[in-house]
């Protein structure tokens, strides 16, 4: 049997490990690097390239160099974030029905396919490197990854001929690699501080009985290692001007060294407390060639990137608010990404968290060494770990009056299934469409589509009889399938979201803020929407109480009912009516009826099956709507 | 039940089986430690091969950092014989300077280390790193400058040229 690898494919760089002899071991690349560029490219031979070869090629051949391409997948075109992506890439990205395709050479490519090519290349490097096949890996994503970039992911995976086992969270594959999951004694809640080379995340996790849950994500985008670095290059081209007095930042071959030397000296000075960048004849002007030499401190070096991790301190505190945590909460911070090797931003982390980070796993590769182990767990080399993570948003389907009804909401541990009996709007209705939501707006439209399917050959009922059983089942991966089933006839249709649209943590963060904001609208909404429910039901009750039992019922209480049908109709016809004026004549309409319906009930045997199908007098939830079984069996039997 | 009958050979009644379900449980255990054992087995033999791979890679690798650590002196000798003031051309100090960076070179040479061809070369991802691009007619990816040199030791690259390109006839 294989080994199960574990992958990290990043936005900027991929790595990958597995387990060897119990440990976890990165698996370096077929070029001895220990990360991969993230980064794709056909040359005009028609060869194809991954990794660092495509990306020393890129500025020869930008249109045929696909990069970041983490950012498109499982992505729909329409997306804000697409939109903004199509500025900002050398590549072509296009359109193709709502999803995404890409130009390379004379093809089009979807995201998963490009993806599939860098797992490809370290499928093959790490086959190499085992002396075996590898047909088996986990793979990372971002915590804020939905549910169609998570199947978007797997999906590369199967075409780059890779069985992906687990699809898991970044952060909990960090937390993985440091063993937080092996302290079973007490509940730990940990921080998990992700920097980049061009995002920044932050996740807060709670871990308890081996079970680890993200309880929050936050971050930004666009913020990473690479905005350092042009931040030290564009000072230290101020400050040769200064002392020089010749501007270089339009001469390439001085720009590269400077640019080459900063990185340098970022990293060194981890370490150090000053370097000694030393550039002689960087360029050369009329009086002959200059020299630079200048004394970067740490000191310095943090003044000018201050801003910078100043930016990653917003993030943490929402992330810790969301999760409904304070500073002195958090048991443990973990690290990852190149630039948290950064003392400043170490010492930052320590401000916000009230501890110090743990340090010991290389924070470029403990995202990749987390999934080796939890490919381990899957093997059955490491057997301690239970690992379960959470939905980032809410998932519900669009019910009568424009409401979403949530199914399972955000943060819910997966795998999770739910069922709930629906009905329908109107007597003989033969169809329900189910509109499959996601979001944490009460109204439908102000949450996102993820796809839609009819339920049809529902037998002729009356409205509310027929008992539509609604499943919503997300597995391990996250991947959400959602059935619906006629309970009367058995008939069922189901869907699996797949690649279709997506959401990035700026969408989920922008969708938690937007529920806020507007909650207090919505909730108004759904007030008069589940209000004009009611009243309409207690309407459709009336007359059909008026109908089918024509005979029992005085002529007075004919004339009582039409008159109160009437006035409540007016109520409910009129679109500006609000909740409190569609609850009163849903009030007085029930009022009205209430003691005619009692005569029924004195009258010998009635046959009033409908009565109990709605509570039409009670302030019934969505949530309470579906019909009890037992009034199917009245009516069937 | 009966596909583990299945699996029995024939003097070994089901019933004896049944009887004893501790040899389920003891087969299992059996069937789990021998996988284990494989696994661990594999393991070290892949170790062992690697270790042995990396040792005798090792000598080259610390050659090569070293190596590659010394690269931007060699670079900034170079720059300096491209400065030289004119009037200093034929000085012989300068001349004594021009003999270290041969000197250097030719130890270079002497370890394995080569310099990679790039002005006029068509570009070639593999050795090459491109800087800029710049278009023109033709088809050919051809450098025109060199920004930095590029080394190879033992055929290994140790540092791509940095190169400007024109696509060229």
């Amino acid at each position: 049997m294989g080994k199960i690898i574990g992958i990290d494919l990043g936005t900027t760089n991929s790595a990958m490990a597995v387990m060897q002899a119990g440990k976890p071991e990165i698996i370096p690349n077929s070029e001895g690097a220990r990360t991969t560029p993230s980064v794709v490219a056909i040359n005009k031979n028609g060869e194809r390239l991954v990794g660092q070869v495509a990306r020393r090629q890129s500025v020869t051949n930008s249109k045929n160099t696909i990069y970041e391409v983490k950012r498109l997948i499982g992505r729909r075109f329409e997306d804000k974030e697409v939109q903004r992506d199509i500025k900002l890439m050398s590549y072509d990205i296009v359109k193709s029905g709502t999803s995404i395709r890409v130009k390379m050479g004379d093809k089009e490519y979807s995201p998963e396919e490009i993806s599939a090519m860098i797992l490809g290349k370290l499928k093959a490097d790490a086959e190499s490197f085992l002396g075996e096949p590898v047909t088996e890996a986990v793979i990372t994503v971002p915590a804020y990854f939905d549910d169609s970039q998570r199947q978007a992911t797997k999906d590369a995976g199967k075409i780059a001929g890779l069985e992906v086992k687990r699809i898991i969270n970044e952060p909990t594959a960090a937390a993985l690699a440091y063993g937080l999951d092996k302290d079973n004694t007490k509940d730990e809640k940990i921080a998990v501080y992700d920097l980049g080379g061009g995002t920044f995340d932050v996740s807060i996790l709670e871990l308890g009985e081996g079970v680890f849950e993200v309880k929050s994500t936050n971050g930004d985008t666009h913020l990473g290692g690479a905005d350092f670095d042009r931040v030290i290059v564009d000072f230290l081209i101020a400050q040769f001007k200064a002392e020089q007095g010749v501007d270089i930042s339009n001469d390439k071959a001085a720009i590269q060294r400077l640019r080459d030397e900063a990185e340098k000296a970022k990293i060194e000075l981890s370490t150090t407390n000053e370097v000694n960048i030393n550039l002689p004849f960087l360029t050369a002007d009329a009086d002959g060639p200059k020299h630079y030499e200048y004394k970067l401190t740490r000191s310095k070096l943090e003044q000018l990137v201050a801003d910078l991790i100043q930016q990653t301190k917003i993030p943490c505190e929402k992330a810790l608010k969301d999760a409904g945590y304070t500073t002195s909460d958090i048991n443990a911070v973990v690290l990852v990404g190149g630039m948290t090797r950064m003392p400043a931003v170490q010492e930052v982390v320590k401000q916000i968290f009230g501890k110090e980070p743990m340090k010991g796993v290389n924070p470029d590769e403990v995202v990749a060494i987390g999934a080796a182990i939890q490919g381990g767990v899957l093997q059955g080399d490491v057997k301690d770990v239970l690992l379960l993570d959470v939905t980032p948003l809410s998932l519900g389907i669009e019910t009568m009056g424009g409401v979403m009804t949530r199914l399972i909401s955000r943060n819910t541990t997966i795998p999770s299934s739910k069922s709930e009996v629906f009905s329908t709007a109107a007597d003989n209705q033969p169809q329900v469409e189910i509109h499959v939501l996601q979001g944490e707006r009460d109204i439908a439209e102000g949450n996102k589509s993820l796809g839609r399917f009819i339920l049809d050959g529902i037998a002729p009922a009356p409205r509310g009889i027929p008992q539509i059983e609604v499943t919503f089942n997300i597995d391990a991966n996250g991947i959400l399938n959602v059935t619906a089933k006629d309970k009367g006839t058995g008939k069922e249709q189901s869907i699996t979201i797949t690649g279709s649209g997506n959401l990035n943590k700026d969408d989920v963060e922008k969708m938690a803020k937007e529920a806020e904001i507007h909650a207090e609208e919505d909730k108004k909404k759904r007030e008069a929407v589940e209000a004009r429910n009611m009243l309409d039901n207690a309407i459709y009750q009336a007359e059909k109480l008026k109908r089918e039992q024509k005979d029992k019922i005085s002529e007075d209480d004919a004339k009582i009912i039409d008159e109160s049908v009437a006035a409540a109709k007016k109520v409910a016809e009129d679109t500006s009516s609000d909740k409190d004026a569609l609850v009163k004549a849903g009030t007085e309409l029930s009022e009205k009826m209430m003691p005619i319906g009692a005569k029924m009930y004195e009258a010998p045997k009635t046959e009033d099956a409908s009565k109990p199908t709605e509570p039409d007098t009670t302030e019934s939830k969505k949530d309470d709507e579906p019909i009890e079984g037992e009034v199917v069996d009245k009516e069937e039997g | 039940m009966n596909k583990d009958k299945d699996d029995h050979p024939k003097h070994l009644k089901p019933k004896s089986h049944k009887a004893d379900p501790q040899l389920d449980e003891l087969r299992q255990q059996l069937q789990d430690l021998t996988e284990a054992l494989q696994r661990e087995r594999a393991d070290s033999i892949n170790l062992r091969r690697r270790y042995e791979e990396q040792l005798s890679a090792l000598s080259s690798i610390v050659k090569a950092e070293i190596i590659y650590k010394l690269l931007p002196v060699i670079d900034n000798f170079e720059r300096s014989l491209k400065h030289i003031p004119e009037d200093l051309a034929d000085n012989d100090y300068v001349a004594g300077i021009k003999a270290i960076v041969k000197q250097f070179e030719t130890v270079l040479a002497e370890l394995g280390v080569e310099r990679i061809n790039s002005v006029g070369e068509e570009f070639d991802p593999l050795v090459h790193e491109a800087v800029s691009m710049d278009e023109g007619d033709g088809t050919r990816e051809i450098i025109t400058d060199e920004l930095q040199p590029g080394y190879k030791l033992n055929d290994r690259v140790i540092r791509h040229a940095k190169v400007k390109v024109k696509m060229s006839e």
